[in-house]
């Protein structure tokens, strides 16, 4: 097979190229987000999040049988209320942001399945109803999360300086008078936007993989915030790309594909840090 | 005066820093109690005392940080809560050091109260901060990860972001703390330096006998002012002991008396 | 046998028309009716838990590819719903469930809405159901096979033929159980139809759900272990041996037996697959 039909013979399929393309954005915008929390000690947001919506999927399920896009705004709006609760709980007790993290889900979890509980006659899985499959990916899904990581990128670009001070010395930035709190809640509310859309487009390993392992690589590789961002953004969307192709050769589940290439990155800038001494 | 210091317009006449029967109640308890002082742009004042003796207190009022239960505070002749002139150094700043940023990125941060929501800072900006690395001897390291930095040289670098940030009132809390005696003698004339050029400096102590040494004015604090005046007049027996109870030992020492207290202990309760 | 079919008809350079059923059992069925004419393959492989499933690449491939998806419905496929609602998919799922006499799930809930209830997606444990899911398969074949109409006919025709013999065989079976001790507890609602086709009641299950993350109450348990002990129910079926199954056999003395799953072992079709759970249902119940 020569290299050039090693490229097209996938992206013939209408649904690896939506594929493709969901992976590469939604792990953009997931790296984007992912490298603020990985820098404000809150790497396990998403995995919290992915769990505190379960109360959510229960009641849309409820109101909306079977109606996927509505258990997805349902999801949503609980996802943008956990997150508030997490910085709300966090402030008010003094916390640290992933003790805060840590009550918020599991009070939510338990709500979750509380509701579901005591609420028979639910099918199957629930959680069918959220996690997508990057190669489920339809034309509507493709429009929300190539949209969703436009609108992060923007909201990044456009707050970077904010964002770095209020993340580096929230201290400082109260006495220039900026808006800590506000920037706060922007970037908690941010992240579970794009958890839950990630989540529904690109399925669970993905989306949480990408917060996490594509920012981790960034900062083991630069020294500055931008590059990191440009470097986390980079490899969470190699890895979206490289990652379908070898779901494609190697007959592997879409999700565990890109995660394992998103670790080889992770790995190989483990190694370069380690042959420096 | 007021080009240097957006944020608020400054009164030409008022003082610098006016304080007035300042009280500030943390807790339930008590934690500032009556305390007044003037200070005249480029002059200088040592808060000293005990731990828990509201010295930081007393700096995060003045920062308008925390609301004051009683009492007043001026900026040039305007209330503190409006300024970017006022420049806020806590005792531990509670950053990452493995934040992936240089010397330089960090002083730059002291100019984005200036250019403000939705902007980009520019050359002007990045000639600001390279100025104010030059003038805490900082410019070699300009390009250095902040986590490679001693301490002496953190305490340089959030100066020179003050001075980025073109404050006009320094307010720093024990900057001392964990230095060895060059580096705090190095901070100590870099701050008179500053006084000389018009600063003015707050900076919370413990070391009496560097303030007598480095300050004109010296403000003895335990919850209420206990002395206010030269360093000379303030550091009496009497006072000292009125201040730190027993806790303390008083030694006669060539430069003066040394109140050998809890300062072995930076924290104070908050 | 379909699998030989395919290798023969590729060899001949004539490319097959690929049937696709979601679960083994679907695609035994099909297989069954269409013949050898066709490739038929099962989406979810044997042996694999349908909610355990993710499909690759080439499972989507293999969407595209067919000519024709069948699967059992009722919402057994919730996790495949994406990639059934592919606009490339959509059109080429057949729901063999579809017209069917469904039975509700086991719904408490009493606010329930009527129009869409939850349906028992269980239906192969009645094979009179299954003989219809063939009449669907070989009338939707026929229409899209015009050629073939007769040999699919005839194809129907034996296996409704061997159904029916299972159906005698099972009501013979199922004789020798007295019926007051035609009493059924499974680990999840299962044999909804198996009870109403054969005259069993369901007494309960330990999770009385579909739903994984659903938890039976403690209050639930309670009254469950104390109806199969006043009901002397020798057997609890279940599909996996799990803790809480083994638990409640030992607390009330009942027998644990394995019943298969919604699949089917490497070799044996859905015929084999019924008269062996019938075989245990009927040894563990009987006098």
């Amino acid at each position: 097979m020569n290299l050039v039909e090693f490229f097209a013979a996938p992206l013939r399929h209408a649904f690896f190229v939506r594929a493709l393309l969901a992976a590469m954005s939604a792990a953009a915008a997931c790296a984007a987000v992912g490298t603020f929390l990985v820098l404000r000690g809150m790497t396990f947001f998403g995995d919290a999040l992915a769990h505190a919506v379960l109360p959510g999927v229960a009641l849309g399920y409820l109101f909306h049988r079977g109606s996927r896009t509505a258990v997805f705004w349902w999801a949503l709006g609980t996802a943008i209320l956990a997150s508030l609760g997490i910085g709300w709980v966090s402030r008010r007790g003094r916390l640290k942001e992933d003790t805060a993290i840590g009550i918020v889900f599991v009070g939510m979890f338990a709500l979750g399945i509380g509701l579901i509980s005591t609420v028979r006659g639910y099918a199957v899985d629930l959680v069918h109803f959220l996690f997508g499959n990057v190669l489920a990916v339809s034309p509507f899904d493709l429009g929300l999360v190539a949209g969703l990581s436009l609108g992060v990128i923007l909201v990044i670009l456009a707050l970077y300086k904010e964002l770095a001070l209020a993340t580096f010395d929230p201290l400082f930035a109260r006495t220039l008078r900026l808006p800590t709190e506000f920037m706060r809640y922007l970037l908690l509310v941010l992240a579970a936007v794009t958890v839950v859309t990630a989540l529904r487009v690109v399925g669970v390993a993905l989306a949480l993989a990408m917060l996490v392992v594509p920012p981790a690589t960034g900062l083991l590789w630069g020294r500055r915030l931008p590059a990191v961002l440009t470097l986390a953004v980079g490899f969470a969307v190699l890895s979206g790309f490289w990652g379908l192709f070898l779901s494609y050769y190697a007959g592997m589940a879409p999700g565990a594909a890109v995660v394992l290439v998103a670790t080889g990155f992770f790995l190989l800038a483990l190694l370069r840090i380690i042959g420096r001494g | 005066m007021s080009a240097r210091c957006p944020g608020a317009i400054h009164s030409a006449e008022a003082p610098a820093l006016e304080v007035r029967d300042l009280a500030v109640v943390r807790n339930g308890r008590p934690a500032l109690e009556g305390v007044s002082f003037v200070l005249e742009k480029g002059g200088n004042l040592a808060v000293v005392g005990p731990n828990g003796a509201g010295k930081t207190t007393l700096l995060s009022a003045l920062a308008g940080l925390i609301r004051p239960s009683a009492g007043t505070i001026r900026v040039f002749g305007q209330p503190p809560g409006r300024h970017l002139c006022l420049a806020y150094l806590p005792q531990r700043p509670a950053v990452e050091w493995n934040f992936p940023a240089t010397v330089l990125d960090v002083v730059l941060m002291g100019r984005v109260g200036q250019v403000g929501l939705l902007r980009r800072l520019g050359p002007a900006d990045r000639a600001k901060a390279q100025e104010a690395l030059e003038r805490v001897g900082l410019a070699s390291l300009a390009r250095r990860p902040i986590r490679e930095l001693s301490g002496g040289e953190q305490q340089r670098m959030f100066l020179a972001r003050a001075l980025a940030q073109e404050a006009s009132v320094l307010l720093l809390d024990e900057p001392l703390t964990g230095l060895d005696a060059p580096a705090q003698e190095g901070i100590l004339v870099l701050l008179g330096e500053l006084t000389g050029e018009g600063l003015t400096v707050v900076v919370a102590l413990h070391e009496l006998d560097l303030v007598a040494r480095h300050f004109s004015q010296a403000l003895l604090l335990r919850t209420r002012p206990v002395a206010l005046g030269a360093p000379p007049e303030v550091f009496t027996p009497a006072a000292l002991r009125a201040a730190y109870g027993t806790a303390l030992h008083l030694l006669a020492a060539p430069e003066g008396t040394l109140a050998l207290g809890e300062a072995c202990c930076p924290k104070e309760p908050r | 046998m379909a699998t030989v079919a395919a290798v023969l008809l590729w060899a001949g350079g004539a490319a097959a028309p690929l049937l696709l059923g979601s679960t083994p059992i679907v695609a035994d069925v099909v297989a069954q009716v269409a013949g050898p004419a066709f490739v038929v393959e099962a989406l979810i492989p044997r042996g694999v838990d349908p909610h355990a499933f993710e499909p690759t690449p080439r499972d989507v491939q293999r969407l595209l590819e067919a000519t024709v998806i069948f699967v059992s419905g009722a919402g057994l496929e919730a996790g495949l719903s994406p990639f059934l609602a592919l606009p490339e998919v959509r059109e080429k799922v057949v729901d063999l469930s579809q017209g069917l006499p469904l039975l509700p799930a086991p719904a408490h809930g009493e606010d329930d809405h009527d129009e869409d209830h939850a349906w028992d997606p269980h239906v192969w444990w009645d094979p009179t159901l299954v003989a219809l899911w063939v009449a669907r398969i070989q009338e939707f074949l026929s229409a899209r096979f015009p050629k073939l109409a007769g040999e699919l006919a005839a194809r129907a025709a034996r296996y409704l033929d061997e159904l029916s013999a299972l159906d005698a065989w099972i009501q013979a079976e199922v004789a020798r159980i007295p019926e007051e001790r035609r009493l059924l507890v499974t680990d999840h609602y299962v044999l909804g139809y198996f009870a109403r086709r054969y005259g069993f009641t369901v007494v309960g299950a330990l999770v009385p759900s579909h739903e994984t993350l659903a938890e039976p109450s403690p209050k639930e348990l309670a009254a469950l272990e104390e109806k199969i002990q006043v009901l002397g129910i020798p057997a609890i079926f279940t599909s996996y041996e799990t803790p809480l199954a083994r638990r409640v056999a030992l607390d009330t003395g009942a027998r644990l037996v394995l019943l298969p799953a919604e699949t089917l072992a490497e070799g044996g079709g859905y015929l084999e697959m019924m008269r062996e759970a019938v075989r245990r249902i009927v040894e563990a119940l009987r006098p």
